[in-house]
């Protein structure tokens, strides 16, 4: 009967020792849906200026600084969210009668993700244009020479409709939405 | 015959009796050896990203909890003695809703309050959907915290809410 008993004792010891026991809480992390765009190096106005030909019968010429912006934007969306697009748009002044205003977007340069398409080249106008298409969850690196190189031409498209004037300033706006 | 039928009556009743007295005493020496062990958690981790406040930078690589985000004990009630309560924490996770490129990962930043001794787990390690040794200790051991981290987090993966379970499994040894 002991040795019964020293058996059981034996065989309920170990089963105790070997027991498992389990306990959790939960972890919960939350990414944020998220467009945020700015032009590099800075928002600074580029000039144009018109220059009388110094041939009689020549054109006017038209002199800019170094005009290249660069687009850096971070785009962030969730499961359900279509992709983004990009418009840019004459938001405030006029452009100057028999002047235009050209946009040109190269490709996109660094960044990683669904960085889209840029259209190419546009006139700007009062109406939003499409200029970047298909954004996905993306980012384009910040500073100059990351993003999307955007240049700007002034071109005169109609000699007759041209007045003098001291100054037009207008304003560009650039819009990211789905 | 009767006499015969009686004995064996006795006999019976007399291995039933010590059959109960086994039982019962070996439930007795076992609680009072053994001891009963007890896992407890304390905590949860909420984290909700800040919206990015420069244009083109990603968010943050990985993102840490506090030092002492969760507390976990090992604990044992009275008997066997603390001493022999020899014990190993292994962890992993059960996911809600979670990223394949998220990684989360755990360590020990204390030793929590009790004798014995403690030992690994304090350097950070990947909790993975599969059970992995985490650390160990002697005698009962409460209050141990924990910090948590999670890596690969971007604006590649689609925004969100993430949820997963952090599972501690108690071994007695």
């Amino acid at each position: 009967m002991s040795l019964l008993f020293l058996l059981l004792f034996m065989f309920g010891s170990q089963r105790i020792y070997g027991q498992l026991l389990s306990d959790k809480h939960l972890v919960n992390f939350s990414i944020p849906e998220i467009s945020i765009l700015d032009f590099e190096p800075n928002n600074l106005p580029i000039q144009f200026e018109f220059k009388p030909s110094v041939e009689a019968g020549g054109a006017l010429q038209i002199t800019s600084p170094e005009q290249t912006k660069w687009l850096n934007y971070t785009c962030g969306l969730n499961r359900e969210s279509s992709p983004r697009n990009i418009y840019m748009q004459v938001a405030n002044g006029e452009l100057p009668e028999g002047v235009t205003l050209e946009l040109t977007v190269g490709n996109a340069v660094g960044g990683r993700g669904m960085l889209g398409t840029p259209v190419g080249s546009v006139l700007l106008t009062e109406h939003a244009q499409l200029i970047i298409t298909g954004i996905g969850g993306s980012y384009t690196g910040n500073g100059v020479n990351f993003g999307y190189p955007i240049n700007y031409k002034v071109a005169i498209s109609d000699y007759s409709k041209l007045i003098e004037s001291s100054a037009s300033n207008i304003q560009i706006m650039v819009t990211i939405t789905d | 015959m009767i006499e015969k039928f009686k004995s064996y009556i006795k006999l019976g009743s007399s291995i039933l009796q010590n059959c109960l007295l086994l039982v019962i005493g070996n439930l007795g020496l076992i609680g009072i050896l053994s001891g009963q062990a007890f896992i407890n958690v304390e905590g949860n981790w909420n984290y909700a990203i800040s919206p990015i406040v420069e244009a083109g930078n990603d968010f943050s690589y990985e993102y840490t909890s506090n030092p002492a985000q969760v507390y976990l004990s090992a604990t044992t009630s009275k008997g066997k003695g603390n001493g022999n309560f020899r014990w190993s924490f292994s962890i992993h996770k059960e996911d809600i809703f979670w990223d394949a490129a998220l990684q989360l990962f755990v360590k020990r930043t204390g030793n929590g309050n009790g004798g014995g001794f403690i030992q690994g787990g304090t350097a950070f390690q990947e909790i993975s959907n599969n059970d992995n040794f985490f650390f160990s200790g002697k005698k009962s051991r409460a209050d141990i915290p924990l910090q948590f981290q999670i890596q690969g987090v971007s604006v590649l993966i689609p925004s969100g809410n993430y949820a997963t379970s952090v599972v501690y499994t108690l071994r007695e040894e």
